[in-house]
C-alpha cells in the first residue's frame, strides 16, 4: 500500500459523489421533503436480492419514508421489484463501475441518510455478519430483515402473490413466488 | 441570547404544531441543555406542551432537574424506542450526540429537529465553509490514517490489530484471548488502542507490543482500512466492526453472549470455560488502603460509574451506601475524573487499574455496576456483585448479554437486575446473603 493507492480510491470516492449528485438532481432529491429513499442493489444473480425486496415496504414504512428509487444492475430486480412493492417510484440500471464508485463514496463516509445498501457483503466490513449464519439459528433472511434493514423481530413474509400469472415472464413469476426455499 | 434565533425557534415550533409532528401526546426532549433549550421549554409549556427531559451525552449532570425538568443521558431518555418521542435540538455542533440519536433511530428530521437554524454566512465564510465539506473533512481523514499507519508500521515491522474502542472490559477479554493462546495473536503484532487507560490494561494482561494512538487517529486508521480494505495489512479486531456493521440487531434479537461474538467474529476459535492463568502482577497495596482509612475485609468498595451502559439512578446508590454503612462497613466509591463524583456518605478513591484487583481483595467486597472496572476485578477473592441496569429497549436482556458466567477466569460474582429508577432496597437481599457469607476472605 502506497500513497497512490490511497489517491486512487480517494479519486474514485470523488466520482461517487459526482454519480450521486446526477442522481439526486435527476430525482428532484431537495424538494422531495426527505421521504424517498435510495436504494442500492449492488450484486447481480444473490439470492439476497429477494430478501431484499420482500422487506423493502417494511423497511420503508419503519423509516418514515414513502417512496423508494432502486439502483441496480440485476435484471431480475429490475423485472421484478413491482411485484415485491408499490412504493417504487424508479428503478435505475447503472454499470459495475458507477456502483462501485458509489460504495467507494459510501465507504469513505455516510453521506447522506436516505441512501442504503441491499448487500450482506458491501461496503467492506459489512460481509463479517455472514460468520453469523448458522449460530443461535441466524438464517441470510434475518441477516437482511434485523441486520441490514433493522426490522427487529418481524415476522417472517410469505412470498408475494401475482393475479395474472399468465401475463408475467415464467422466471420472473418463479422468482417471485418460489418463496423462500428456493432462495436459501 | 439572539432575538433572531428566538424568533426563528418560534417560527419553527409553530411549524411543527401545524404540520401535527409536535401533538398533545408527543414526548418531547430538548438537546442539549442551554439557554435556548431553557427559553424553548418555557415556550413550550406556554404553548400546553410538556418537556419531558433534556438529553446530553456527558453523564455528569445526569439525574438532576432543572427548573422541574430532568438532565438525562441520552440513552436513558431515547431507549425504548417510542413513535411519541421527538427530541428538539437547539445546538447541533455535538456530534457524538447526533451519532448517538442516528444510533437509536432518532434520525434528523424524523424524529430530531433542529429548532435554531444557523445564521446566514458571508459570501467569504460560505467559500471558506467549502473547504470543510465532509467529503474534504473525511478524505483528509483517510491521508491521516495513512500517514499514522506509515508511524506505526516503520517503528515495527509487523502486522497491526486495530480495537476501535476507549473500552477496557473488552480488553481485559482480549488478555484472556491471548494467555489462552489462540491462533490469531500466534505472530508478531502490535496491538492499537486508545487511550492510556487501555494502553494500561493491555500491558497489564500481557501485550508485549502495545501502540496507544487517539480516538481521532484510530478512527482515521479504520477508515483507511474501510477504504483501501485487503490491501491495508492492519485488522480491527472487534465484533462490532465500525460504520458498516450488520450485526447488532442480529446479536441481539437471537439472544448471543458477547463472549459468542468475539469467538465466531474476530477470533474464530472458542474461549472455553476452564480458567485461564493470566500473568498478573500482585501489588502490596496494604500502605495505600491504610493511608486511605480501608480496613481490612470489612470494606465495600462501590463502583457506579459506566461508559457504555446506561447510569442507574443515583438515588439507588446512595441507598445502598447508607444501608451498608449503617451495618458497619466502611463504603468508598471508585471514581477518576472530573466527571465522576464519590456518592453522598461514601469516601472517595481512585483506584488505578493495575491495583484494582489487589484493592478489592484487601477491602473484601466489591458492588458495581457492569462495566470494564467490573471485568478487570472479576478474579478478585473477593464477594462482589454486579449489577445491570434493566433497559427495556434490548430484546436479551443484558444481564444475559454481558454476563460474567461465560468468563473463564470470573469466579463468584453474584448478578442483580435493577430498574433505572430503583431504590437501594433492591439489594438488600444479596447484602442479607453477604452477611451470611462472613468477611468475605
Amino acid at each position: 500500500m502506497n500513497i497512490l493507492d490511497v489517491t486512487a480510491e480517494l479519486m474514485k470516492s470523488f466520482a461517487g459523489k459526482l454519480y450521486w449528485k446526477r442522481i439526486t438532481r435527476k430525482l428532484d432529491y431537495k424538494e422531495s421533503n426527505g421521504d424517498i429513499a435510495v436504494v442500492l442493489f449492488p450484486h447481480t444473480n444473490e439470492e439476497t436480492n429477494y430478501y431484499f425486496l420482500l422487506y423493502l415496504d417494511d423497511f420503508l414504512k419503519q423509516r418514515n419514508f414513502t417512496r423508494a428509487v432502486i439502483i441496480t444492475r440485476d435484471d431480475m430486480v429490475k423485472k421484478s421489484y413491482s411485484f415485491f412493492s408499490h412504493n417504487v417510484q424508479q428503478c435505475i440500471t447503472a454499470r459495475d463501475k458507477k456502483i462501485s464508485r458509489l460504495l467507494m463514496f459510501y465507504s469513505l463516509f455516510h453521506f447522506d441518510g436516505r441512501f442504503f445498501v441491499a448487500s450482506l457483503t458491501q461496503p467492506y466490513g459489512r460481509e463479517q455478519c455472514l460468520q453469523l449464519l448458522g449460530i443461535n439459528e441466524v438464517t441470510k433472511e434475518q441477516l437482511v430483515k434485523s441486520g441490514v434493514y433493522q426490522l427487529g423481530n418481524l415476522p417472517n413474509r410469505a412470498a408475494p402473490k401475482i393475479k395474472r400469472k399468465k401475463q408475467v415472464d415464467p422466471a420472473v413469476l418463479a422468482y417471485v413466488t418460489g418463496g423462500r426455499d428456493s432462495h436459501e | 441570547m439572539n432575538e433572531e434565533i428566538l424568533k426563528l425557534m418560534d417560527e419553527r415550533i409553530a411549524q411543527l404544531i401545524a404540520n401535527g409532528t409536535i401533538t398533545e401526546k408527543t414526548i418531547l426532549y430538548l438537546s442539549p441543555l442551554n439557554e435556548y433549550s431553557l427559553q424553548l421549554a418555557n415556550k413550550l409549556k406556554s404553548r400546553g406542551f410538556r418537556v419531558a427531559g433534556y438529553c446530553i451525552s456527558a453523564n455528569n449532570a445526569a439525574h438532576q432537574e432543572v427548573y422541574g425538568v430532568p438532565v438525562m443521558d441520552v440513552s436513558e431518555a431515547l431507549i425504548p424506542f417510542r413513535k411519541e418521542k421527538i427530541v428538539l435540538l437547539t445546538d447541533a455542533s455535538d456530534t457524538t450526540l447526533l451519532k448517538q440519536m442516528d444510533f437509536l433511530e432518532y434520525w434528523h428530521n424524523v424524529k430530531r429537529f433542529w429548532v435554531t437554524e444557523p445564521k446566514p454566512l458571508s459570501f467569504w465564510k460560505r467559500r471558506l465553509q467549502r473547504a470543510k465539506r465532509p467529503i474534504f473533512v473525511e478524505s483528509k481523514r483517510v491521508l491521516t490514517g495513512y500517514r499514522t499507519f506509515q508511524r506505526l508500521t516503520a517503528a515495527q515491522h509487523n502486522q497491526l490489530y486495530l480495537f476501535p474502542h476507549r473500552s477496557i472490559g473488552d480488553i481485559y477479554l482480549l488478555g484472556l484471548y491471548l494467555n489462552k493462546g489462540v491462533q490469531l495473536f500466534d505472530r508478531d503484532f502490535t496491538l492499537c488502542v486508545v487511550g492510556n487507560a487501555c494502553g494500561t490494561v493491555a500491558k497489564y494482561m500481557g501485550f508485549q507490543k502495545v501502540s496507544v494512538l487517539t480516538q481521532y487517529e484510530m478512527d482515521s486508521l479504520c477508515r483507511l482500512k474501510l477504504m483501501l480494505q485487503d490491501r491495508c495489512s492492519a485488522k480491527i479486531i472487534h465484533y462490532h466492526y465500525i460504520y458498516h456493521t450488520a450485526v447488532p440487531q442480529v446479536l441481539d434479537t437471537n439472544h448471543f453472549h458477547f463472549i459468542q461474538c468475539y469467538d465466531t467474529l474476530v477470533f474464530g476459535e472458542p474461549l472455553g470455560t476452564k480458567p485461564i492463568r493470566l500473568p498478573l502482577k500482585e501489588y502490596d497495596v496494604s500502605a495505600l488502603c491504610e493511608e486511605y482509612g480501608m480496613a481490612k475485609g470489612k470494606t465495600v468498595i462501590l463502583a457506579p460509574y459506566a461508559k457504555s451502559l446506561p447510569q442507574i439512578h443515583m438515588k439507588f446508590w446512595e441507598e445502598l451506601a447508607e444501608e451498608l454503612s449503617a451495618q458497619g462497613y466502611q463504603v468508598f466509591t471508585n471514581c477518576n475524573g472530573s466527571t465522576e463524583i464519590p456518592i453522598k456518605g461514601t469516601s472517595y478513591m481512585p483506584i488505578s487499574l493495575e491495583e484494582a484487583n489487589s484493592i478489592v481483595e484487601y477491602a473484601g467486597y466489591f458492588i458495581g455496576i457492569r462495566s470494564g472496572f467490573a471485568d478487570l476485578v472479576c478474579g478478585a477473592k473477593a464477594k462482589k456483585i454486579v449489577v445491570y441496569p434493566k433497559c427495556k429497549g434490548y430484546k436479551t436482556k443484558l444481564i444475559d448479554f454481558y454476563s460474567f458466567q461465560n468468563i473463564p477466569n470470573a469466579v463468584g460474582v453474584d448478578e442483580i437486575e435493577v430498574p433505572l429508577d430503583s431504590s437501594g432496597s433492591a439489594l438488600s437481599r444479596k447484602l442479607k446473603a453477604m452477611r451470611r457469607g462472613g468477611d468475605g476472605q
